[in-house]
């Protein structure tokens, strides 16, 4: 294989997508080849580069404030049609909810899923914590009593603690406790659910792991990949 | 299992709506709208990035989270809810595209280079590099390469996410971001000569 032949598996290859026997090949081939094993460099120098640019921008208040508008629904209706509706709406807020609770018992996503979904619209900066605090015995007072098990607060790498909350998984209390690294947010749940979830799990770009520490289950939820939350729950210690 | 989000809410402002999960997500319409407002700032910078003006960025977000609000129960999964914008924020853009009849792009950096290899750039040399110059050179990529490279590399979207969001196979993808990044090295690599002559351009 030459050269050029490689160059779209060496890009592959820097952002962790390529395949098996490419990633072989590359690192076969990087081995005698100093030029390419030089590009690879530059296209990963890059990559770093890119990735430090501004990929935020603050929007300016008008179009913020027109955005948050359409959260409250689209168009305000008349106080007639809005009467009309409340009346035709409780009769189908009841089916609705009806409909809800059937469907909730009946057809759950797996827990890995559930876990993401639940770490995306319960983070400190969509509910208030309850407990907020980067001090690891104030956030474990907190839930002293509040779990059927001695709590525990982990240190987790270089994450650092902001908080945490009481949550239920499966109709048993447990702990979510909140983690920062960089800009992105960690939750980790502490449960005594006696089965556990081996694999590390996958969801777009969000990922979640499971470590059994004695007899606490810890499933870390996050925006990275496998290999850095199993990193990072390797640092768990109890 | 219990939504944290919600056992949480419970204590303090339970109205009934707030616990109807709907949608193929299983969020309420209130909880979908925090989540995607959450993301305002990124899709902000994405549409700044695509259109042409600030004013014309602007009233693409908008729209954009117009069409994401009245469409929500379509969102399978939470996890894909920003990548589900950024496809909606280049979808109404490729659309506007159209309905003006675009005039067709001018690349500046030649296709020919793609069956040579890139140059080597000194990674030192990258790192010293001023973002108004890196900004400079991205600037010059045709504009599939430089959205995929984008993608990739500044909001650190995973391949599959990007062929969902720009509307291609997962191989064009790759190939893209890889044609992408031997031109910027081209690019980097050759200073400021390309610089000075496409100033020099009319």
């Amino acid at each position: 294989m030459t050269c050029l032949d490689l160059l779209e598996a060496i890009s592959a290859y820097i952002d962790g997508e390529a395949t098996r026997e490419e990633r072989l090949a590359v690192e076969r081939h990087v081995a005698s080849c100093a030029e390419c094993a030089a590009r690879l460099g530059s296209f990963r120098a890059l990559k770093h580069a890119v990735a430090r640019l501004e990929g935020r921008t603050v929007p300016p208040e008008a179009l913020k404030a027109r955005v948050e508008a359409l959260r409250f629904g689209p168009v305000r209706l008349g106080a007639r049609f809005g009467r009309m509706m409340a009346a035709a709406g409780l009769v189908a807020a009841t089916l609705v909810v009806l409909l809800a609770v059937w469907r909730h018992e009946g057809a759950r996503p797996p827990l890995p899923r559930q876990l993401i979904a639940d770490h995306l619209r319960s983070g400190p900066d969509l509910v208030p914590a309850e407990v907020a605090s980067a001090d690891p015995d104030e956030v474990l007072r907190f839930f002293e009593a509040k779990v059927p098990f001695d709590p525990v607060v982990p240190p987790l790498g270089a994450a650092k603690l902001i908080g945490g909350r009481l949550c239920k998984i499966e109709g048993r209390k447990v702990e979510l406790l909140f983690y920062e690294l960089g800009d992105r947010r960690f939750s980790l749940y502490v449960s005594d659910r006696p089965a556990g979830m081996r694999a590390c799990h996958r969801s777009g770009e969000y990922a979640v792991c499971a470590k059994r520490r004695g007899r606490l289950l810890l499933m870390l939820v996050g925006r990275a990949t496998e290999h850095e939350l199993r990193a990072l729950l390797n640092e768990a210690t109890l | 299992m219990d939504s944290c989000a919600i056992f949480a809410a419970r204590g303090t402002f339970p109205p009934p709506s707030s616990v109807i999960r709907e949608g193929k997500a299983g969020m309420t319409r209130a909880e979908f709208a925090t989540l995607a407002l959450s993301y305002l700032e990124e899709v902000t910078a994405y549409a700044r990035n695509l259109a042409r003006s600030g004013w014309e960025a602007d009233d693409l977000v908008q729209a954009a989270y117009e069409r994401a609000l009245s469409k929500w129960r379509g969102l399978r999964d939470p996890a894909f809810c920003r990548a589900w914008l950024f496809q909606i924020v280049r979808n109404l853009h490729l659309d506007r595209v159209r309905a003006r009849s675009a005039r067709p792009e001018i690349h500046l950096v030649e296709s020919s280079g793609e069956t040579t290899l890139p140059p080597v750039v000194d990674p030192e040399t990258v790192e010293r590099l001023a973002a108004r110059e890196l900004k400079s050179a991205l600037g010059r990529l045709p504009e599939e390469q430089r959205q995929a490279v984008l993608l990739s590399d500044l909001w650190g979207f995973r391949y599959g996410e990007i062929a969902q969001i720009t509307n291609v196979p997962i191989g064009t993808v790759r190939s893209r971001i890889a044609r992408g990044r031997a031109a910027l090295a081209r690019l980097l690599a050759s200073g400021g000569r390309q610089e000075h002559k496409l100033r020099g351009q009319p």
